[in-house]
């Protein structure tokens, strides 16, 4: 037997497990359902948003990809994991004091898919945030601007959780 | 003793994937977070039987070294068969780890893996004699070739998945593009695409290039026309939402390379 045809072989046997998670929308690992975008919204689309409130009373709403620093695409799931698991609170707790202080004092920057972290400035910190499941209306934005954000297509919000230090 | 003769010892590609993996593993995302979650979600009981964690915690300095170790090794050309294939399993290893931290979330690192495995067989098949199996000239091209082909396929399915899941509306509402826009579109990005008709007419080119791109490498040469596409796709891509793949078609140019070479063009 040939190294080409033993080659092939593993090819097409990759190729059938490779098709069967873009069929079933399945990922597993290390295959992939090639999904990441492949989605058909119905009505209302619902994604995570953060509120980091500062030390002066100021307020910004942010994505989760801007408060912790992991792929933008695995970040929502990374704090809906976290704040719906049945852990130990104090570990739940640790990991939100984490969070405000990597923001307000290990600020990091862009790479590859995981974005830069939300700006802080020396005086005011961030010292609380609330994560909300919003509902967002494309409709409401349609037509976009260089200033157009999540913010802007926002039509409601369910409140998920809080921390305060 | 290091020698510049070491250097040229291992395949190109498998130098790109010890760079890239390097670039991956010092990040902080492989570097400092991830591993901190690890003993919220292992204080989770049903979490840790349904995702199948294993703890890495203690040993996650350790394994990183490896890795990086591995890398450098790879780079400089040490026994290549040796270091590609501590390399691959380190990595396998370690991104199975962090996959499993979060298991709704798709691996994208599956082509990092299959050109791992391609590079391991490259590098072995310099060494090892299989009197069974021998090992021409040709084996090597064909190697390059089922690379191409599985980067061919991802295009394919990333396609066919935006068919089956999105239907005819995923280009034609062109939602998901909208959204993504409003989440990290660059200002480019949104000038050119701010209105409904553009959004859709990019929709559906991504859907006709991802599906048919493949077809290229059935015509003479179509390796490089395939390159060529696809690195332009994803300049785009970065362009106007931020998303490069970078660790994709970095490989391309190297694939060319030891493809021009197999074939005695260079």
């Amino acid at each position: 037997m040939h190294i080409s045809s033993v080659l092939v072989t593993a090819l097409c046997v990759s190729v059938l497990i490779q098709l069967y998670c873009v069929i079933f929308n399945v990922n597993k690992w290390p295959f992939v359902a090639q999904n990441m975008f492949a989605h058909k919204y119905k009505g209302l689309i619902k994604r995570m948003v953060v509120v980091l409130y500062r030390e002066n009373g100021n307020k910004c709403l942010v994505l989760p990809g801007d408060v912790i620093p992991v792929a933008f695409f695995r970040a929502q799931r990374v704090l809906l994991n976290i704040y719906t698991s049945k852990a130990n609170s104090e570990n739940i707790e640790q990991f939100s004091r984490d969070l405000l202080h990597r923001l307000n004092y290990q600020p990091w920057t862009k790479f590859d898919e995981i974005n830069k972290s939300v700006a802080c400035s020396e005086n005011n910190k961030f010292i609380a945030f609330k994560i909300y499941i919003a509902e967002l209306d494309l409709i409401k934005e349609e037509r976009l601007t260089k200033n157009s954000t999540i913010e802007d297509v926002i039509s409601k919000t369910h409140f998920f959780c809080e921390y305060r230090s | 003793m290091l020698s510049y003769q070491m250097f040229f010892q291992s395949n190109l590609i498998s130098k790109v994937l010890a760079f890239t993996i390097l670039a991956l593993v010092a990040s902080r995302e492989y570097g400092i977070f991830l591993p901190s979650i690890e003993p919220i979600m292992l204080s989770d009981s049903s979490f840790k039987e349904e995702a199948k964690i294993f703890s890495l915690v203690q040993f996650y300095p350790v394994a990183r070294a490896f890795l990086i170790g591995s890398c450098i090794l790879v780079f400089i050309g040490v026994y290549p068969a040796i270091t590609v294939t501590l390399l691959v399993i380190g990595f396998l290893f370690l991104d199975c780890y962090f996959a499993n931290l979060t298991p709704e979330v798709w691996p994208n690192f599956f082509h990092l893996h299959f050109i791992g495995i391609c590079c391991i067989l490259l590098e072995s098949l310099r060494y090892l004699e299989f009197p069974a199996m021998p090992a021409s000239p040709e084996v090597f091209t064909t190697v390059y070739q089922v690379i191409f082909i599985q980067i061919g396929l991802i295009y394919f399915f990333s396609g066919l998945a935006k068919l089956i899941h999105g239907g005819v509306a995923w280009a034609h509402n062109a939602e998901s593009l909208h959204l993504i826009l409003l989440m990290r579109g660059s200002s480019l990005g949104k000038l050119i695409l701010s209105r409904p008709f553009p959004r859709r007419m990019a929709g559906t080119g991504t859907i006709i290039f991802e599906l048919f791109v493949p077809v290229l490498l059935f015509i003479p040469n179509g390796f490089v026309y395939l390159s060529i596409s696809a690195f332009l796709f994803h300049m785009a891509t970065y362009a106007f939402i931020r998303i490069s793949f970078w660790h994709l078609w970095g490989f391309f140019p190297a694939l060319i390379f030891e493809i021009l070479r197999s074939s005695g063009r260079i």
